[in-house]
């Protein structure tokens, strides 16, 4: 009893500090539209899972086998079709992709993925004065 | 004043703080370090990381900006105001830096092909950057240095062929534009903030235009400089559209010049659809290109599709080793205590009005220091408290000192706290709850609350 209440405490505690680091992490960098679309997102639903794990690279490692066994004519039908499914991949990863078109989403997953490593980089480092 | 212009408009190499001058606080220009960061790493990654590079680009912009007034003696024709040869002056020394500049007709060339035949004049003083050679070459054939030529290309460029508008204008327009430029090149590439700006007040001639009637254009001296020199390498004298881009940010103001001029290349089709089509599959390349830059592992790739799969991998990756590290510093932090002060203050918040919230926020970490250290000796008293948790579990004050230290610290990079603010309350409260007996919080609410706000007050 006492074990599930913690642990659900827990889940909690780690949805909280998920959910601030998050925040903290779109408010590091407020000139992009997808930090916007993150703040927004937080702001309105405090406890959802934001960044989402779910396994994409599955679905992409299937795709690129199928391009390379893929016909060869009409390669540049195939090419934009694979290029949009994979945008749509991206789409799906940056947040606020939903809304973008192509070369919104460029522009943006650039700012989005150096942002990122930042955001690594300070967790590292909150991790390790932590643990150390 | 030109040499303001100039700094803002060298823009990425210089802090921010003549950018936001009025900012309040440091965390505006961290924002704007940041942004700043963001924005030559996408287009000029190696640039930043190549310390020799940055120092010549430094010492070249201060010894340009340094410089004394040149007099107009040295350029020939069209030569407006001191402002167009100060910047005339500046691209040509950028074009020695480049070691390319005895070629108007060199692609790839800041002082090459927009400028025709007045540059072809030595520019006064032959480059006074000291540095070797071979950083140079490096230098310009790096692609980001490029794209900050053309930059400060399409500025110049812009004075001298002011033919149809006064340069006041464009004095007027250009400060407002810098000072709005951080936010701005943050948001797209870096190519993108000086196109779609600079064509702000663009009136006629500079950038190719598109009319359905005609794709071919016939004066040879309007030039898109950046794109050209930028990208063209075939011999012909394509003009791309830059207002294009303009379209996606800024409408052209003129209804006159709401058109899109581009010249169609040899060979290929001039329809109008085609021409766009074209443009923006070279925006997407460009586009791709910076993002090659920035995905490590993504030179070795061709082709769009396999790029976009290494980049769509790298943001993934990127996602779940944040999202690991959260749940790592959730581990970690559930082994630390709270300090009763530190719960006090972060109490008292639910009680405070947003600005508050701010100030506590922030102030908390220097204030966190004095009350842990002052008030070390309730952790014993409050462990009894405790509810049997297996959360939370007492441990040094350094830890908490330490761990209190870096929460707010991510929050010192944001602007608009108040949203911060209002959102740390559920979250703090909900620690706070956890962990905690709520009697005994009370009770130092009312016996400190006084104290602590005060305390919090004084700060400010």
């Amino acid at each position: 009893m006492n074990k599930s209440s913690s642990k659900t405490n827990h889940q909690s505690f780690e949805k909280t500090v998920k959910h601030e680091v998050d925040m903290a992490f779109a408010l590091s960098a407020q000139e992009f539209a997808w930090s916007r679309f993150l703040q927004q997102k937080l702001l309105s639903s405090p406890h959802d899972d934001l960044i989402s794990t779910s396994s994409y690279p599955s679905e992409i490692l299937e795709r690129s086998s199928k391009k390379q066994g893929g016909e060869k004519h009409q390669d540049r039908d195939e090419e934009g079709g694979e290029i949009k499914k994979r945008l749509k991949e991206l789409q799906k990863l940056l947040p606020g992709g939903e809304e973008m078109n192509m070369e919104e989403i460029l522009s943006e997953i650039g700012s989005y993925i150096v942002c990122l490593e930042l955001q690594m980089i300070v967790l590292k480092s909150i991790v390790q004065d932590n643990t150390s | 004043m030109e040499n303001e212009l100039f700094m803002n408009a060298g823009a990425s190499s210089h802090p921010p703080v003549m950018t936001s001058p009025s900012s309040s606080s440091a965390m505006h220009n961290w924002v704007s370090m940041e942004t700043q960061t963001v924005d030559p790493s996408l287009g000029c990654n190696l640039f930043w990381e190549k310390s020799t590079e940055q120092s010549i680009f430094h010492s070249a912009l201060s010894s340009l900006v340094s410089s004394p007034t040149p007099s107009n003696s040295n350029f020939s024709g069209g030569v407006v105001g001191g402002e167009n040869v100060m910047i005339r002056e500046l691209i040509g020394k950028l074009g020695n830096i480049g070691d390319i500049y005895g070629t108007p007709a060199s692609n790839g060339n800041v002082s090459g092909s927009c400028y025709g035949t007045p540059m072809s004049s030595p520019t006064p003083g032959r480059m006074m950057v000291t540095k070797t050679t071979t950083p140079i070459t490096e230098f310009s054939g790096d692609p980001g240095f490029a794209e900050r030529a053309a930059r400060f290309s399409c500025f110049g460029s812009r004075s001298f062929k002011g033919r149809t508008n006064s340069p006041f204008p464009i004095n007027n327009e250009q400060p407002v534009a810098t000072n709005e430029k951080m936010p701005r090149i943050s948001s797209s590439p870096a190519l993108k903030p000086l196109v779609s700006h600079v064509p702000a007040g663009e009136s006629s001639g500079e950038y190719s235009r598109k009319r359905k009637a005609k794709s071919k254009q016939n004066s040879p001296s309007t030039v898109s400089p950046s794109k050209e020199i930028e990208e063209k390498e075939d011999s012909d004298p394509k003009r791309c559209k830059k207002s294009d881009e303009n379209g996606d940010k800024t409408k052209s103001i003129d209804p006159y010049k709401d058109y899109i001029h581009v010249r169609a290349r040899r060979g290929q089709a001039t329809d109008s659809h085609s021409l766009a089509e074209r443009v923006r599959r070279e925006k997407i390349s460009e586009r791709m290109k910076l993002l090659q830059d920035l995905v490590p592992g993504c030179n070795k790739v061709t082709g769009k599709a396999l790029m976009l799969d290494e980049i769509i991998n790298y943001v993934q990756s990127l996602q779940r080793q944040v999202e690991f590290l959260s749940m790592k510093l959730s581990s970690v932090n559930t082994r630390l205590d709270f300090n009763m002060d530190a719960l006090l203050s972060k109490d008292i918040f639910p009680s405070s009005n947003n600005l508050m919230h701010h100030q506590q926020v922030l102030q908390l970490d220097s204030s966190a220091e004095t009350l842990l250290g002052d008030h070390h000796n309730n952790n014993l008293q409050l462990n009894p408290d405790i509810s049997c948790n297996n959360i939370i579990n007492p441990l040094e004050t350094s830890e908490i000192r330490s761990f209190i230290s870096h929460l707010p610290t991510l929050a010192h990079f944001t602007d608009p706290i108040s949203q911060y603010s209002t959102f740390s309350e559920d979250d703090l409260t909900s620690i706070i709850q956890m962990g905690f007996a709520q009697n005994r919080l009370h009770e130092l609410n009312h016996g400190s609350s006084k104290q602590v706000p005060s305390h919090m007050k004084a700060e400010l």
